[in-house]
């Protein structure tokens, strides 16, 4: 196995200090001078025409500078979602729209000289609306005399299918073979129906953002981000102000999950800042984050099978519904995912087919959010593939381990469905999926328990297992990149675009840098994430920042490190091929084994002879996206009188490749999986009759807390990417995917009952165990 | 001044400056004597505080005084002979750790240290939870089946039991809850169940069960379901059908058909989920009291 | 209006609203590493220590806390000089994102104060209302753990 000195170590995190202390800050803690607080006004209904807006006494109560609406501000379309560009997601969106399309649609924005100014006057903007017709289920969303949700000018800035006369926001096609043919040779055809709903991610802190003038005039702004590279672009598209007069600062975020990779509050504190040439801060309240930020997408996934007696799968069909909501931000890119993270699994099968709509409803709206429609697509897979093997007496773990997809394997559905460009076709270098399913079925205690129904009082137990895969980065289309300068002690300076939300990738960035120069993290000095001083990065979504972000920094630091030789070699009159770097920050000479530190070698090149900074830059875009995998499995207690599910054990073994830092990675498992864990029991969005969310506080949308945690064990396999740096995959997304499907399966096992929907609240549970389903 | 709704109808709104002008004339009072509190509570749009949390979520946009009971010699708990009396400026967390001490089986103890969080079970008083009594209220099952009393100062005190006091909530205009009193509070068998959907949750039901028992003969068994339609329902009939009995009765009791207790639609649950779930856990709770079986939480 | 308190040590003179809270006093006046995560008391986020006892600043009227003292995570340890219980989180990789920390940290110093040798139980029970989306509270408990270990073979 490798052996790194720095690389697969459990360094401590680089700011994990500053956070203990409250030293670190986040987007609300900086301090500006004399702000001014920005507040919006939302509409209550799902489906309206502004039909006029009186601002009078608002502007009239003190303290009030100014409000904004679509009377009085126009801008183009655009999209929120941070992607690259143009963006896969229809520019379906204005600033200030006139229609109004769910209960939460911002309306307009009041700025003044307090928060509280700003959202007392934000209540008294008399706002008057010509009702539409809502539409609430995704379902009819495409039926001829559905009410229709956009189809003015809005359109698609890639050649991709849109159609919202039809509210069709993303479509993906895919088949190959004949699934009727292989269906006519099947024993046995399995169909089901699944339905996942939408959740809230709850980073603990909600977003904010602050636009301010450095003494330039120029506008920097701070921002709860992940995308800070594509906020400035968004900002600039969407108020008119010029790109290079735009700074974007990500400081410390406090969780994203996804709820970040989205430009929502940056371009309205730009446009109100630059307008007053006044500092202008943003805050949502919690309850706002819920209905104003995006939420993940509800889908309604149909799996069609036809297998043989021996479980071999001949043709295999899906057809999923996504509900997008108001807008279609991320709707293609989830869509896709759900077929492109899940179909490749079982790569044998000969004919598959996949329809995928995602359509527009007058709901909240959908966005990124961990996992990224591989977790609706894996809920349904994995309770298919259970089905499966119940019908023919196969074990899950066994059927699994004998069919998914293995290194040197390929599967026709990388080439097929991309992320609003053509997909790209892959080998699997790694996989190590048989081994985590292996290592996983062991310590649940898969053969004592499943199947076995062990009874205390009502009380049964079952155990269940999922597994899924994930990406790294999208394939052509995400880039990373950093530079690195040499100080005068032998430390570097490594300016990353890679956006730490707090994932720890400011920290495995720096411990690759470090490895590839033979010296101790602390001799690396990251900064990340500002326009200004970072070269670009994408941001942090699509599980890209191990790989791509990684191998841009693993190459600037090699290439730092050719130029530390080719320094040293003129420092000592030594032929560059007769140095190396050595360890513990020197250079060695091959011949004689003499040394030189880098310190001598920096100060050399800085102050003595042919002086030049030893400084570099590295730019680096996946050709592939190699998939981590992970097999998840539950035991489950179920309480027959009350349809309480309990989750006793849950068990994550999962293949990254070779773990950069195995203890950030570990705890992006054991994080992922107890939030997968009440995605599946407890999170719910519950709306009224006309669509306002009536539980948009922790109140009532209940997520996992320290008297929740079941017992989590989360493991990592021996493995290493080829194409990786140092061999590293993704780790982030993933371990969402598996606790919904394995919980349920579980529950199967349990009382013999199959729960199709999401959340699987006790009260559900017990009707369906009632019914006998 | 007037405000045109999108109605179309114009209401009358007062301005922000309006609303600075009166916030900033909400006055605080730090009252050292229950004499002192009680004549500031009798003012007009005075407010009492005992540290909770409900004043802060309601506001006080329609109050000109807060009184804050905190230096009040509020801040005690006795227990003589059974008899538990409880200052009304204890916190749920200041009881939970003196009954720890004097009475640790005593229901109030699971009910009230599962309340919550810790950090609001450090602000919640005893007599800011029996002022407001919240259809959530963890303090109100056990309340129930120990039959305690409210003891007020102030424009209506006097001495209430729930009953009343739930019947008559007019009469805590301007009253000062002091105390609480439960006059038979030691030696009791108990179990206490919250529903909740995680830890950190507020009931939609509690049960609330404590007896007495002398060998195998029941001598006193007392049951009661919070968070219904009515706040809080003593489950007098299957008392009845207990009391003074063998153990063994309990078999032949329909308990699942006798606890049923009417519940409004709540997130947590449709009713008729929560009728019938809270009779099951009626049914555990008695089991567990009674019997010795299965666990009480 | 005006109160003084004693923010970690220090005596304060601060002038605030008549309904203003606690978290709001103390961001507003430079203690930003008190967190707002919901501002209704269901996220822990603003925990606090007020006289010896956790609460969540978001529930406090600073006019309720005047005269009290008061110390928020800056207050046990600094980045100079950590608190063992800081240093226990970092070793543990505890932290992710760190947004829950500060207030999860008083918790636990609340905790260990009480029970120095808490069971897993008690540690549950003592972060029962500090939430944390990042970590699924595994490393936490572990950090908890380590923190009491060092502390009481200290004493």
């Amino acid at each position: 196995m490798n052996e790194f000195s720095v690389v697969g170590k459990p360094v401590l995190k680089v700011d994990s200090l500053s956070l203990a202390c409250g030293s670190a800050l986040f987007t609300a803690d900086f301090r500006v001078k004399d702000p001014l607080y920005l507040a919006f006004f939302y509409s209550p209904h799902a489906h309206a025409e502004i039909t006029r807006i009186d601002d009078s006494s608002a502007r009239a109560m003190e303290g009030v500078v100014d409000i904004f609406h679509s009377g009085n501000t126009s801008s183009g379309l655009f999209t929120t979602a941070g992607q690259g560009y143009p963006e896969p997601s229809p520019y379906d969106t204005r600033l200030f729209n006139k229609t109004v399309r769910y209960a939460g649609d911002i309306v307009g924005a009041v700025l003044a000289e307090s928060d509280k100014t700003a959202r007392a006057a934000a209540r008294a903007v008399a706002v008057e609306y010509t009702l539409l017709p809502p539409l609430f289920d995704p379902e009819k969303a495409m039926d001829g005399d559905a009410p229709r949700i956009h189809g003015e000018d809005e359109y698609a800035p890639l050649p991709v299918a849109y159609r919202p006369e039809q509210n069709i926001a993303g479509e993906v096609l895919f088949s190959f073979g004949n699934v009727e043919k292989g269906y006519a040779e099947a024993d046995f055809i399995e169909e089901d129906t699944y339905n996942t709903h939408c959740t809230s991610h709850c980073a603990m802190e909600p977003h904010a953002a602050t636009a301010s003038f450095d003494e330039y005039g120029r506008l920097v702004i701070y921002s709860t981000t992940q995308v800070p590279f594509h906020a400035r672009r968004i900002v600039s598209m969407t108020t008119g102000i010029p790109l290079h007069r735009i700074r974007v600062v990500k400081p410390r975020i406090g969780g994203g999950f996804g709820s970040k990779q989205e430009v929502i509050l940056e371009p309205y504190v730009a446009l109100a800042a630059w307008k007053h040439k006044r500092n202008v801060r943003a805050e949502l309240t919690r309850r706002e984050v819920f209905t104003t930020v995006r939420t993940r997408h509800a889908m309604r996934v149909r799996v069609r099978s036809g297998f043989k007696k021996d479980g071999t799968i001949i043709a295999l069909q899906m057809d999923d519904v996504m509900n997008t909501g108001a807008y279609g931000a991320h709707a293609l890119t989830v869509l896709s995912n759900a077929a492109s993270k899940v179909l490749p699994m079982f790569n044998k099968i000969p004919n598959m087919a996949f329809t995928g709509h995602a359509v527009y409803t007058t709901l909240p709206v959908g966005g990124a959010y961990r996992g990224y429609g591989a977790t609706q697509g894996y809920f349904a897979f994995n309770q298919h593939v259970d089905a499966i093997c119940r019908k023919i007496g196969a074990d899950f773990v066994e059927y699994v381990k004998k069919w998914h997809i293995r290194e040197g394997e390929t599967s026709e559905v990388f080439r097929a469905i991309g992320e609003g460009t053509e997909g790209v076709s892959q080998i699997v270098r790694s996989c190590k999926l048989s081994e985590c399913l292996d290592r996983g079925a062991e310590e649940i205690r898969w053969k004592e328990l499943r199947g076995k129904r062990l009874r205390s009082g009502s009380v049964v137990k079952g155990v269940g297992a999922a597994v899924s895969m994930q990406g790294s980065g999208i394939a052509m289309v995400d880039m990373g990149s950093a530079s690195m300068k040499m100080n005068d002690d032998g430390s570097f300076n490594l300016f990353a675009g890679a956006t730490d939300i707090g994932t720890g990738s400011d920290t495995i960035l720096s411990q690759i840098a470090a490895e590839t120069l033979g010296i101790p993290v602390e001799m690396i000095v990251i900064l990340s994430s500002d326009t200004d001083l970072t070269p670009f990065d994408t941001g942090a979504y699509a599980s890209s920042t191990t790989y791509i972000s990684g191998q841009a920094v693993l190459r600037c630091a090699k290439k730092i490190g050719d130029q530390i030789l080719s320094a040293a070699s003129s420092m000592t009159n030594t032929p560059v091929g007769n140095l190396s770097i050595g360890k513990g920050g020197k250079v060695i000479s091959i011949t004689d084994g003499s040394e030189i530190p880098f310190s001598e070698i920096a100060c050399y090149s800085m102050y003595s002879r042919n002086q030049f900074q030893i400084q570099t830059q590295a730019s680096f875009f996946g050709e592939e996206s190699p998939p981590p995998f992970m097999a998840h499995f539950a035991e489950v207690d179920v309480d027959m009188e009350t349809g309480r599910v309990r989750v006793v054990r849950f068990v994550s073994a999962g293949d990254c490749g070779q773990p950069i830092n195995p203890v950030l990675a570990l705890g992006q498992i054991e994080g992922a999986t107890l939030n997968g864990i009440s995605y599946a029991l407890t999170e719910q969005y519950l709306f009224d009759a006309k669509g306002k969310m009536t539980n948009n506080s922790f109140w009532d949308y209940k997520i996992y807390g320290s008297l929740d945690i079941p017992e989590v064990k989360a493991f990592l396999a021996e493995s290493s990417e080829p194409s990786g740096p140092y061999g590293a995959k993704s780790i982030s997304e993933i371990g969402i995917n598996g606790p919904a499907p394995a919980i349920a399966n579980a529950i199967f096992d349990a009382v013999g009952i199959r729960l199709r929907e999401l959340p699987m609240t006790p009260e559900k549970v017990l009707a369906a165990i009632k019914a006998g389903r | 001044m007037a405000v045109r709704r999108s109605s179309g109808k114009y209401e009358d709104v007062p301005n922000d400056r309006q609303r600075g002008r009166s916030m900033n004339m909400i006055e605080w009072y730090f009252p050292e004597t229950v004499d002192e509190a009680a004549a500031l509570l009798a003012r007009e749009r005075t407010v009492p505080h005992g540290g909770g949390t409900s004043l802060v979520k309601s506001g006080l946009s329609s109050f000109s005084g807060v009184v804050d009971l905190a230096k009040l010699p509020l801040n005690y708990l006795k227990m003589e002979k059974g008899i538990l009396e409880i200052g009304a400026n204890q916190t749920f967390a200041s009881v939970v750790e003196n009954l720890s001490n004097l009475c640790p089986d005593c229901i109030l103890v699971a009910a009230l240290g599962s309340a919550a969080s810790t950090a609001l079970r450090n602000r919640i008083t005893i007599g800011g939870s029996v002022s407001f009594f919240p259809p959530w209220s963890d303090l109100i099952g056990p309340f129930s089946v120990l039959e305690g009393e409210i003891c007020t100062e102030g424009k209506n005190s006097g001495t209430y039991d729930l009953s009343s006091w739930l019947a008559n909530r007019p009469v805590q205009k301007g009253t000062l809850v002091t105390s609480v009193l439960f006059p038979d509070a030691a030696d009791w068998d108990s179990c206490y169940y919250r529903e909740v959907r995680v830890g950190f949750d507020y009931p939609s039901f509690t049960v609330s069960v404590v007896a007495r028992k002398n060998g195998s003969k029941i001598e006193q068994v007392r049951a009661a379901v919070s968070g219904g339609l009515e706040r809080v329902t003593r489950l007098s009939g299957i008392e009845e059908r207990l009391n003074g009995k063998d153990l063994s009765q309990l078999a032949f009791l329909d308990v699942h058909k006798m606890a049923r207790v009417t519940f409004g639609r709540k997130p947590a649950g449709s009713a008729e989920y929560l009728s019938e779930i809270a009779a099951v856990h009626v049914e555990r709770c008695l089991k567990s009291v009674l019997l010795g079986e299965g666990e009480s939480r | 209006m005006k109160g003084s308190f004693i923010v970690n040590g220090k005596k304060e003179e601060w002038s605030f609203a008549p309904d203003a809270v606690l978290l709001d006093v103390l961001r507003n006046n430079g203690h930003t590493e008190v967190h707002r995560g919901c501002g209704e008391g269901e996220c822990g986020a603003c925990a606090v220590i007020l006289e010896e006892r956790l609460v969540n600043s978001c529930q406090v009227f600073a006019a309720s806390a005047a005269g009290q003292k008061i110390t928020t995570v800056a207050g046990i340890g600094s980045i100079h000089s950590p608190h063992p219980i800081q240093q226990a989180f970092v070793e543990t990789g505890a932290i992710q994102c760190g947004f829950c920390t500060p207030a999860m940290i008083l918790a636990v110093f609340c905790l260990l104060q009480k029970t120095p040798n808490p069971t897993d139980e008690e540690i549950r029970k003592a972060l029962d209302g500090n939430l944390c989306r990042c970590t699924g509270y595994v490393k936490i408990i572990e950090a908890v753990r380590l923190a009491a270990r060092r502390m009481s073979s200290n004493e």
